[in-house]
């Protein structure tokens, strides 16, 4: 099984080398737990390698989305758009579902074999096209199993009812059938957030069975630390991972170097709290080593 | 840039997002696409093209050029010929009779043997092969189709068949250009039928530029109205 980099930093690791190539993840969670900046980390890391990009995405629109991508540090989003390297696609749930079963199959038999990076945010309005259980599993599994043959895709899963509990029936179906399932728990606190990934299932893969802690940083996006738990270090953290990238600049492409060195000039030392420096610098130099 | 796969979703969807079925006979706006045009241009110009020619031919990527004739042939402006493995042709353009003329002389090779024989009258088929860079036998295969058609006549010299032109490719493109007239009127009509208009700004013997718009939306599209004078002048028509 090929892996392919995932784009979030630090969560290779966890899924044993990367995403299987040509699989289907699922990744849930409630709002404002990071789905669609994963998904953009995802698609864009894919477009860095030469892939191409689709985002499919059944919410916002496209205008939002490269606005969000742009604040997360993409500057350069536009130009890949602009070359239809990335194509953006809104939908409504009903037209997506109507297009899988009427004519994905031959849009599938014309396409198979490319290797694109499709994104599908999310995915749980087209689980609402049809109340009908059966035909939600039927449409959802088709989807799924078609799609791999033209890329490798992340579908996000709003999570809706009790936080942590996949229990709905909005969760099972594609979970069932999904390759791979990563849950992002988000809980807001008073003095902030408390947000974990834990990774329910990833086939063929010998990942991690934790909860790990994970931050959204501007210009970054999302890093995941590979510890349960650790404690926030006092200070200097933006500071120290400058020095601890510009020591490693020669393992990572220049372009990738010049965009994380800007976006970490912008960081101060409390957007970085609570979690350890090592471990990010060393998930941002392993996601794009050289060689 | 060879097209992708994501535009090609992308127009696929956007179809079902302008509330029009897929098979309804009209043209839809995504006819204004550059490259669904490169493709619609070519069958045009040389009928009875398959995928992998027009790929050649426009350098787009082989599936690429497969998914918009499958798109062309829902928006009812092309239509597989039948019996033949995924030759197309422009829908209202041939008549019988020309599909029977035109169907050996599909493909550049085929093409370039006729323009040999045409420039050297009393080529062996040997000669005609080296000329054409094809092997002796598809040659003699492809000859043969084109006497069948009354496109060439053979002559046996001791060993040898010489090929000599014969009149009907000619006679075939001068009889054609009414027709060519017509299908250029079908075709504005069609798109105008799905909101497109089109207008001719040069029309010659063998081809027709148009401009598309609809809406903001412009582009321009050269249309071939007689096959039979591309394929004498040997037109480069991309």
């Amino acid at each position: 099984m090929k892996k392919i980099p995932s784009g979030v930093y630090g969560l290779n690791a966890l899924l044993d080398g990367g995403v299987n190539e040509n699989s289907t993840t699922v990744v849930i969670g409630s709002s404002g737990a990071g789905k669609t900046t994963l998904a953009t980390q995802y698609v864009r890391r894919g477009l860095e390698g030469g892939q191409e990009g689709i985002f499919v995405s059944l919410d916002e629109n496209k205008e939002q989305i490269i606005k969000e991508a742009i604040e997360m540090g993409w500057t350069d989003i536009r130009d890949y758009v602009e070359n239809e390297q990335l194509v953006f696609i809104d939908a409504s749930g009903r037209d997506f579902s109507d297009f899988i079963k009427k004519e994905l199959p031959s849009f599938v038999s014309e396409w198979k074999g490319a290797k694109a990076r499709i994104a599908i945010d999310p995915l749980t309005p087209v689980l609402w096209a049809t109340p009908d259980r059966y035909e939600q599993r039927e449409l959802i599994g088709f989807l799924l199993k078609e799609t791999r043959n033209v890329g490798t895709v992340l579908a996000t899963l709003e999570e809706h009812g009790t936080a942590g509990d996949l229990s709905g029936p909005e969760t099972v179906i594609p979970m069932y059938l999904a390759d791979c399932v990563i849950h992002l728990k988000y809980r807001a606190l008073d003095d902030g957030a408390d947000r974990r990934l834990k990774i329910v299932k990833c086939r063929n893969s010998q990942h991690s069975e934790r909860a790990h802690s994970y931050i959204i940083v501007k210009g970054l996006g999302i890093i995941v630390q590979h510890a349960h738990a650790i404690p926030p270090k006092e200070s200097k953290g933006a500071e120290e991972l400058r020095r601890i990238l510009g020591a490693n600049a020669s393992r990572m492409p220049k372009p990738v170097m010049g965009r994380l060195t800007a976006a970490i000039a912008e960081l101060e030392d409390d957007d970085l709290r609570g979690v350890k420096i090592e471990d990010i610098a060393k998930s941002l130099i392993s996601e794009y080593e050289v060689g | 840039m060879a097209r992708r796969v994501g535009a090609a979703l992308r127009d696929a969807l956007s179809g079902k997002r302008a509330g029009r079925p897929m098979a309804d006979g009209k043209v839809r706006g995504t006819l204004l696409s550059p490259w669904r045009l490169r493709v619609f241009s070519a069958v045009t110009h040389h009928p009875c093209m398959g995928s992998g020619e027009i790929s050649s031919i426009s350098g787009m990527a082989p599936h690429s050029v497969r998914w918009h004739l499958r798109m062309l042939e829902e928006q009812g402006l092309v239509a597989p010929l039948p019996g033949t493995r995924g030759r197309y042709a422009a829908t209202g353009q041939l008549r019988d009779e020309d599909r029977l003329r035109l169907e050996p002389m599909a493909g550049q090779g085929a093409r370039r043997l006729f323009l040999a024989v045409a420039g050297s009258p009393g080529m062996t088929t040997g000669d005609a092969a080296e000329a054409a860079k094809a092997t002796r036998q598809a040659a003699a295969s492809k000859l043969k189709g084109m006497a069948r058609a009354g496109l060439l006549y053979s002559v046996r010299d001791g060993k040898v068949l010489r090929h000599f032109q014969s009149e009907g490719m000619l006679r075939a493109a001068e009889d054609y250009s009414a027709h060519g007239r017509k299908y250029l009127d079908f075709f504005v009509h069609k798109v105008a039928e799905s909101g497109i208009s089109a207008r001719a700004s040069q029309v010659t013997a063998a081809w027709a530029q148009l401009e598309l718009s609809a809406g903001r939306r412009k582009t321009t599209v050269r249309l071939g109205i007689n096959p039979y004078i591309t394929i004498l002048k040997d037109n480069n028509y991309m």
